[in-house]
């Protein structure tokens, strides 16, 4: 009696066990004939080679019978019938793409290999390595085939130079020109990359074989600003075109850091705010010199006892002054000190030749002390020597300007700006032509903040020394940070120290998508992963869009992709609220010219088509000799399809049993009076 | 009109005008404000006075001569940075509202220096200064300002602190952003310079000592006026030879 409710239970006990992991049969179905894709690129860019092309490698291929598939930048299924009505009109090509789309959607059918027909000339920007790698892994050899070329003219030409999106002065950078050469194989050819027509860097290269060769440059821009550069390439004999020799490209490139000079008269609330505020801002490097004795000042000890360094003029305003963005002049007297004429001349070339800013401020000492010199003539008012002592609030006359915007609402902002504390004591002055007055005296109507723009820089004056009490006398001292680092910002033009940053490319082709991205950053810099980011985008037709943008990273960045789909100015403006501040704003532009990626780089790349080929253990071939024999394609036997599958445990009959099995336990166990 | 509005008015056009014409004299120029609190507010009433002349004549700040007491819930303690506090007693607490005005005051960029004049460890203002001070600045509470700290060489290099008597060999301060808002002193500072009628040191110290404390005094003027710039790096070869 127990042996059989033993045997009874160790039954149940082994179906259940076999319910949970449900073990299948598998019946498979032997293969002799290896699964084959064939992927043909009917991109625009094989338009000149296509026809004849097209149908040799058909002819090649189908004793195998493969499957056929079409690609540009989408890959479509297409029956071996298809083939000779192909033609070349993709827009773009993405071969890496499409490699990706076969291993993921089609690995059901365990290719054998596959045949990619294709020119190579992958112009959808995607990382090749990491995708060629996982497909090597697969085990499924690649067989390039390129077509061959009506034209095989003896060339050499620069089709693209391709560099970072963000530059920052000083700071390395490899950019990278793609280089394209036919008939030169077994030659050395050289490359430079030029700044106008300044050899910065020389490259040699071997050609090994026909079609792109990349070739790297590191670069170290030492001016911030907008760079023209340019790869050449010396004529060589033979050549049939010798325009495409030649590339430029401009860099814009920021500051890395804003360097600033601060040269102050004397010890005051006014110098004691804004350098804390300059020194406590990550994007600025600060070097200040504040004069704490006159030589009228009597000091009962020695020099050594004495924190105070010597005022290096000679070397401030003859050699350092050219290696900063900013000059602020606050209270400060030239006339005390040996500044000569050419060292306020060279204040002035500081400002109009080397596009740099200049920051001055009035205090003790008014600015007509600069009357009648070079640095007068950078001044956006006309000063008297008169100071008064006025309380007075400002009213401000561009509340929408971005050295005085602290709100994106307009009526906020106003509102705003005439809560501001009062300020007290002003220089005397009046406009100057070609300056704007940004704010002034509500009572006296004299300017108060005053900027003009003086040859290739930027000026702004500010004619009192009580600015700090928009810190200390308001409620929100971030209204002063945010006023002192806009006027910053719009004084050096810097996106580097934007709280909101566009970054985008300057230009594009057509039907390319254009990866945007978006840095958000609060009053302290730091990155913000939760704002609101309203994008608006005005397409060259003038309509404006709406796009919505996500963060990316936890690091305050922000991307959107765009399809370009018409040629022309493109306008971007995005602003950014955390919760409801306004975090800020910025505006960009690009162009899309109507070329498209397929007729700019009409070559064929057979280097790349030979990488892919190499590293998935396949053969490269030129269609003419492209031989499916030589192609050493072996169908996997052991890797067969399977042509079905046994499962018998979702069937309700075993359910049944288990039932009765279970019944049949409780009631020998009932029987037994074991309950 | 009634006599009172009248009355009412009057005092407020002079309150008006003696106020418009403290933040006239302003300008540029360093004010040393003081509080006027319930306690023992002022015990060395005549120490701006002497500090202002050296001041003057010492370096090129630009001062008002005139201190200028507030109360805190003055308008004009917001047009000052530096606000002194002195005592030798203990005092009322301040009220809630008080203690946000100084959390604002010192938020939006004031600094605080407090003196304990009574010259004794655990003093009744000490208490009191020190209940304030967590109310204040909780997150950063009173610690010893290192003697390589800017504030010991904005003008005078020195190499420890004084004061007309020595209770610490330190003095405390909360440090808000990269410099102390708050400093406090218990070695009664400005009873270095109080003088008499005929010129006279009111309270007896060692003149060296005297000296010493003066220095530290235009040194914390400094401190508050040009903030770490002696940290600053151009500086430091020079003050390092200089100490040596």
């Amino acid at each position: 009696m127990k042996r059989r409710e033993n045997i009874l239970r160790a039954v149940i006990f082994i179906l259940i066990i076999f319910l949970i992991i449900q073990p299948k049969k598998k019946i498979y179905r032997q293969r002799n004939t290896p699964t084959v894709a064939v992927l043909i690129d009917d991109s625009q860019s094989m338009q000149n080679i296509s026809k004849n092309n097209f149908s040799k490698v058909k002819k090649k291929i189908m004793p195998i019978n493969p499957v056929f598939f079409k690609f540009s930048n989408e890959l479509k299924n297409i029956s071996a019938n298809e083939i000779g009505k192909l033609t070349a009109k993709g827009l773009r090509t993405d071969i890496i793409g499409v490699l990706e789309k076969i291993n993921k959607e089609f690995l059901g059918k365990v290719l054998d290999a596959v045949i990619l027909f294709s020119d190579g000339n992958q112009n959808v920007e995607k990382s090749a390595d990491e995708v060629i790698k996982e497909f090597s892994k697969l085990d499924i050899p690649v067989i390039s085939v390129v077509p061959q070329t009506v034209l095989s003219q003896k060339n050499i030409s620069i089709c693209k130079i391709d560099v970072p999106d963000v530059v920052f002065r000083n700071v390395g950078l490899v950019l990278s020109a793609k280089i394209n050469t036919y008939g030169f194989v077994g030659k050395k050819i050289s490359i430079f990359l030029k700044s106008e027509e300044t050899v910065l860097q020389s490259k040699s290269v071997n050609i090994i074989s026909n079609g792109a060769v990349e070739v790297p440059f590191d670069l170290k821009p030492e001016k911030a600003g907008v760079i023209t550069y340019s790869i050449e390439v010396p004529t060589y004999s033979g050549e049939q075109n010798i325009s495409d020799n030649r590339k430029k490209f401009t860099l814009n490139v920021e500051p890395e850091k804003i360097r600033v000079l601060y040269l102050c008269g004397q010890p005051s609330f006014n110098y004691s705010f804004l350098r804390n505020t300059l020194k406590n801002d990550p994007n600025i490097e600060l070097v200040s010199f504040v004069i704490l004795r006159n030589p009228e000042n009597i000091v009962p000890v020695s020099d050594s006892e004495l924190s105070l360094i010597p005022f290096p003029v000679e070397d401030i305003f003859s050699k350092e002054i050219f290696n900063f963005d900013l000059l602020i002049l606050d209270n400060f007297n030239y006339s005390r000190f040996p500044i000569n004429y050419q060292h306020l001349t060279n204040i002035k070339n500081f400002i109009t030749v080397n596009g740099k800013s200049l920051f001055i401020i009035s205090g003790e000492i008014p600015l007509s002390v600069y009357q009648n010199t070079p640095v007068a003539e950078l001044l956006p008012v006309i000063p008297l020597p008169e100071i008064i002592s006025e309380k007075f609030r400002l009213a401000v006359l561009s509340p929408e300007h971005g050295i005085l915007k602290l709100t994106d609402d307009e009526s906020s902002n106003n509102y705003i700006w005439k809560g501001m504390p009062f300020l007290a004591g002003i220089n005397v002055s009046s406009v100057a032509e070609k300056s704007v007055v940004l704010a002034k005296s509500e009572k006296s109507n004299y300017p108060v903040i005053t900027i003009a723009e003086k040859g290739k820089g930027r000026v702004m004056c500010i004619t009192t020394s009580s600015l700090w009490r928009l810190a200390l006398g308001s409620e929100n001292p971030y209204n002063y940070v945010r006023v002192i680092g806009q006027s910053v910002k719009w004084l050096t033009n810097a996106a580097s120290i934007k709280q909101v940053v566009i970054f985008a490319k300057k230009s594009y082709n057509i039907n390319d998508t254009a990866t945007l991205k978006i840095h958000v950053k609060d009053e302290y810099f730091k990155p913000i992963s939760n704002a609101f980011v309203n994008f608006e985008m005005t397409v060259p037709d003038g309509k404006k869009e709406r796009i919505e943008v996500f963060p990316e990273t936890e690091s305050g960045e922000y991307g959107a992709n765009i399809e370009l789909n018409s040629s022309g100015e493109y306008k971007i403006y995005v602003g950014a609220y955390d919760k409801k501040r306004f975090l800020g704003s910025d505006k960009n532009s690009f162009t899309v010219f109507n070329i498209s990626r397929e007729s700019e780089d009409t070559n064929i790349n057979e280097q790349f088509m030979k990488e892919i080929a190499d590293k998935t253990a396949g053969k490269f071939f030129a269609v003419d000799n492209f031989n499916i024999e030589k192609s050493d394609i072996k169908s996997k036997t052991k890797k067969s399809d399977v042509l079905y599958e046994i499962n018998i445990w979702d069937k309700t009959p075993l359910y049944l049993i288990l039932i009765i099995l279970f019944a049949m336990e409780w009631f020998f166990r009932r029987k037994s009076g074991l309950l | 009109m009634k006599k009172s509005s009248i009355w009412f008015l009057l005092t407020h056009l002079l309150t008006y005008s003696l106020t418009h014409c403290l933040y006239c004299q302003q300008g540029g120029k360093f004010v040393f404000a003081q509080l006027k609190y319930s306690g023992n507010w002022d015990p060395r009433p005549s120490a701006w006075d002497r500090i202002s002349e050296f001041l003057t004549m010492s370096t090129s700040v630009k001062s008002i001569q005139e201190r200028r007491i507030v109360t805190i819930s003055d308008d004009e303690l917001f047009w000052s940075p530096f606000l002194v506090i002195t005592g030798d007693s203990d005092f009322a607490k301040f009220s809630d509202d008080e203690i946000k005005i100084i959390i604002r005051y010192v938020q939006c960029g004031g600094m605080i220096f407090i003196d304990d004049s009574s010259g004794k460890k655990g003093s009744g203002f000490d208490k009191s200064i020190r209940d304030m001070v967590n109310k204040i600045s909780p997150e950063n509470p009173l610690e010893r300002i290192p003697i390589t700290d800017a504030m010991l060489k904005s003008f005078y290099l020195l190499l420890e602190v004084s004061g007309r008597v020595i209770t610490n060999r330190y003095f405390e301060g909360c440090k808000i952003g990269e410099r102390y808002s708050i400093i406090y002193s218990q070695n009664d500072l400005f009873g270095v310079w109080e003088k008499d009628n005929l010129g006279n040191y009111i309270y007896p110290c060692d003149e060296k000592q005297r000296w010493e404390a003066k220095k530290m005094t235009i040194n914390i003027i400094m401190y508050a006026l040009t903030g770490t710039y002696k940290s600053d790096t151009i500086h430091l070869p020079f003050i390092k030879s200089k100490l040596k």
